[in-house]
């Protein structure tokens, strides 16, 4: 598998800045970031499919059809296929996805992946809404359940479980601040302490304002090809893993409530796509912080901490971008960087390559040659993880 | 939320009633009802009425409702036989907690705006 994968190279990438872009609609987001992307592409290369990516531009912005609306739009390519692909949170992940299994299967030689979410144009209310759509719309939803209420129950499960504090879950959220200071597109740059996250605004119990990511506008293009970039079959940054795995669409149904078990399971396919048997070949990491308790939980799932270890291994400073042994949300993260749905998972296989190709600026890791990034779809419903590898 | 009728008129028995199923092949009781047993597969049922009393496995409190309105509690609850529902929690009396032994009450769960739909179901509160 690993060589059908490989033959998959990044060719560019694009994004915007990630914020309240009130003076921007979502087809000009979607559209800036393919200009970007194309930009910085090497000449001759020109997307032959797009893989498009809006979590819920339906309910926030009442559009529908975003493939060929961005094909238009942005002025890929008249009348070349698109294809919209959705999974929750986890809709640009698994767009690229698509992309590579495209490329994997010579369908096409070059394509586009985009992904926008334009959330500011819809009302708080229905914007709450939209993200709960990603749960159990008829078991939860139903009930008043909020995404973020959903989210809260692991929490609470995990530190009643390991006997942790919401003190020590709030070094996620500020790990992801602190990286995001240095990142010119980020949404949050300002830093934040233990002391900011445990004094903020209750959400749900036990989780607060500080530990939840913000509503965020923006969009992200990859480029991806099987053609040979700076004249040679091998170097640039390709792809080592793909995963994907699923799990029950209500929190209800899980056996337990300290563990996504799609996570593990996703990540597993990823690391033996890549020939790897742990993550210990790692270096650099972007995982799910939509909320302070999956970052904690992405740790614990993915393989870099024991269960009911992860706090300790961020007391150690594990995640630190400066001699961390797993430099994690290098650029933010959700929580900083922010989390325009449909675009997220883009935005970190983004990051990834950036790493990868030491064009990561004040935010390098250095020797970054092998990354994984985690991208999480409801409350672990579904769960995209991806390795990409540099041959430098 | 919508105004069509079909949904809430399609679930009001397991939002009143607690009507659940059985799957012929595992025995195992699936609520709210499905088409495939979720343990073995299986498509064959046989009707059961669960009581909906239960202990509380974890809870939160929506501090800001999307819709506005006073704060609630969601509770998640186990009912007989494994099955583990969602429900919001009437407080009077005290707030929830985890392993408390709840008994269901029928209440409105919201009234849609503009002559819409008032939708009903089980809260919970402590048996």
């Amino acid at each position: 598998m690993t060589d059908v994968l490989s033959s998959v190279n990044i060719a560019a990438v694009g994004c915007t800045k990630v914020g309240e872009h009130y003076e921007r609609s979502l087809r000009c987001l979607a559209a800036e970031s393919v200009l970007s992307c194309m930009r910085n592409a090497p000449d001759g290369l020109i997307p032959e499919a797009l893989f498009a990516s809006s979590f819920a531009s339906d309910m926030l912005v009442s559009q529908s059809a975003i493939g060929p609306l961005i094909v238009d739009a942005a002025g890929l390519p008249k009348n070349i296929p698109a294809f919209r692909v959705e999974g929750a949170c986890a809709s640009g992940a698994l767009a690229f996805h698509q992309a590579v299994i495209s490329l994997a299967a010579g369908r096409f030689d070059t394509v586009m992946a985009t992904g926008v979410e334009k959330m500011t144009d819809s009302t708080p209310a229905r914007t709450t809404m939209a993200l709960a759509s990603a749960s159990d719309m008829e078991h939860e939803g139903h009930h008043g359940a909020t995404f973020s209420a959903l989210n809260s129950m692991f929490a609470s499960a995990y530190q009643k479980e390991y006997g942790v504090t919401s003190e020590q879950f709030a070094l996620f959220p500020v790990n992801s601040h602190e990286n995001a200071v240095t990142n010119d597109y980020a949404q949050l740059r300002n830093r934040i302490t233990v002391k900011d996250v445990v004094s903020s605004q209750m959400v749900c119990p036990p989780l607060r304002l500080l530990e939840c990511c913000p509503i965020s506008d923006g969009a992200c293009s990859i480029l991806l090809t099987t053609k040979n970039l700076n004249g040679s079959p091998d170097g640039g940054v390709r792809v080592k893993g793909l995963g994907c795995a699923t799990d029950t669409l209500s929190i209800a149904d899980r056996k337990c409530l300290t563990s996504l078990p799609a996570s593990r399971i996703a990540a597993r396919k990823a690391l033996t796509d890549a020939g790897m048997k742990d993550v210990s070949g790692i270096d650099v990491l972007e995982v799910h912080d939509a909320f302070s308790i999956m970052g904690i939980l992405a740790l614990e799932d993915l393989g870099f901490a024991e269960e009911g270890k992860a706090c300790e291994f961020l007391e150690s400073g594990g995640i630190k971008r400066d001699g961390g042994i797993i430099p994690t949300n290098t650029f933010g993260g959700l929580k900083a960087r922010g989390h325009p749905v449909g675009a997220t998972g883009l935005y970190q296989i983004a990051e990834l390559f950036w790493q990868l190709k030491g064009a990561a600026g004040e935010n390098q890791v250095k020797n970054a040659r092998t990354g994984m990034a985690q991208s999480i779809g409801g409350v672990g419903s579904i769960v995209a993880a991806t390795i990409l590898g540099s041959e430098e | 939320m919508t105004k069509s009728t079909s949904l809430a008129w399609r679930k009001f028995k397991e939002r009143y009633l607690f009507d659940a199923s059985v799957c012929d092949k595992c025995g195992r009781t699936v609520f709210p009802k499905r088409m495939v047993c979720p343990g073995c597969g299986g498509t064959g049922f046989s009707g059961k009425k669960l009581s909906g009393m239960g202990k509380i496995i974890s809870w939160t409190k929506i501090s800001s409702p999307p819709e506005g309105g006073m704060p609630y509690w969601l509770v998640l609850v186990e009912l007989a036989d494994g099955v583990r529902v969602f429900g919001q929690f009437e407080a009077e009396g005290g707030e929830p907690e985890d392993g408390l032994d709840v008994t269901p009450v029928f209440r409105v769960l919201r009234k849609e705006a503009d002559g819409g739909i008032i939708h009903y179901s089980y809260k919970f509160k402590k048996a």
